[in-house]
């Protein structure tokens, strides 16, 4: 039985085992089909390969560095939001018993506040570490490419 | 890892350093552009830098790291000009290059060739092939089931051997 191509891609790339790999050359040395189609796929692997990039030259360190410099970490952008809310509305309430003026701006706060209000050592960011890829929906079988 | 999720800036700038190429090298392949890739790069970095609290080497870091890169491409495509690349493939006369200026052809018909896949076809040959990745990684990598992977590999090195038929060599 004939591998799948994918299997014959992962020969080319030297991704499978020993094992594997000796099966895999005893049927080609007999499928003519096969020994053209893994002759064809290394072909065009090499090729592919010969596309060298070589980056300018470039030191992004320091400019990560600074940028991380000015992001403190511990900032859960969503609950210093919900906490700003939440601290400008107390605020709010406070300002008015002391003062009654509905009509009084908030204070601005800081995420330093916020984090005291809430009782937290730290605001931890949200950025998501493992975030899905957009649009996930796998390839059809029929071989139709997702939208 | 551990020395950057402890505040150890000094960390974050090997991180960089070791993995910068290697970033931008997939960033530019994906866009063909060089600024992008830079600004990707350090966009991935930045990212390294604020999840560093809650990293877990239950994946390896590359594999993760790739998933960022990758995350960060796709976005940046959605908004960014394409660079300007041939949109047919250079034919190729099914001759070997003889010469420095055919051998650079076939690499720009290759990049064309490439650049001008399905961006998830673009995605999966270029962790196959120029970093080396298994399908399982790049499963991994992506957040695509493995059999995903293998369709989308299958096809784009159906899509190459199309495009660049005519510049393999001993072709009549």
């Amino acid at each position: 039985m004939c591998p799948e191509e994918s299997i014959l891609l992962n020969l080319v790339a030297g991704q499978v085992t020993v094992q594997t790999r000796e099966a895999l050359y005893a049927h080609v040395s007999e499928c003519a089909r096969c020994r053209e189609l893994l002759a064809e796929l290394r072909q065009i692997h090499e090729m592919i390969g010969e596309w060298a990039v070589s980056p300018p030259f470039v030191d992004l360190s320091a400019a990560v560095l600074q940028a991380a410099r000015q992001q403190p970490v511990g900032r859960r952008w969503w609950m210093s939001a919900a906490a700003a809310v939440l601290l400008a509305g107390s605020g709010g309430l406070i300002a008015g018993l002391v003062a009654p003026s509905p009509m009084e701006a908030a204070a601005p706060v800081t995420d330093q506040q916020v984090a005291e209000a809430m009782g937290l050592d730290a605001l931890v960011d949200q950025s998501a570490m493992f975030v899905p890829l957009l649009n996930l929906e796998e390839p059809a079988a029929t071989g139709k490419e997702p939208s | 890892m551990q020395r950057l999720a402890g505040g150890d800036m000094n960390a974050l700038a090997e991180i960089v350093r070791r993995h910068q190429d290697t970033v931008r090298a997939v960033a530019y392949r994906m866009s063909n552009r060089w600024d992008v890739a830079d600004d990707v790069a350090q966009d991935a970095f930045l990212r390294v830098y604020r999840s560093a609290a809650r990293y877990r080497p239950a994946a390896a870091f590359r594999t993760w790291l790739y998933r960022i890169v990758v995350n960060l491409c796709m976005d940046r495509a959605r908004v960014t000009r394409p660079a300007e690349l041939p949109t047919e493939p250079l034919p190729g006369n099914g001759n070997a290059p003889d010469s420095a200026l055919a051998q650079a052809e076939k690499i720009a018909a290759v990049q064309q060739a490439v650049g001008g896949l399905p961006e998830r076809q673009r995605i999966v040959l270029i962790l196959h092939r120029f970093e080396q990745q298994a399908q399982r990684q790049i499963a991994e990598a992506t957040g695509w089931s493995e059999s995903a992977v293998e369709s989308l590999l299958t096809r784009a090195y159906q899509q190459l051997r199309e495009k660049l038929a005519g510049w393999k060599d001993g072709q009549d």
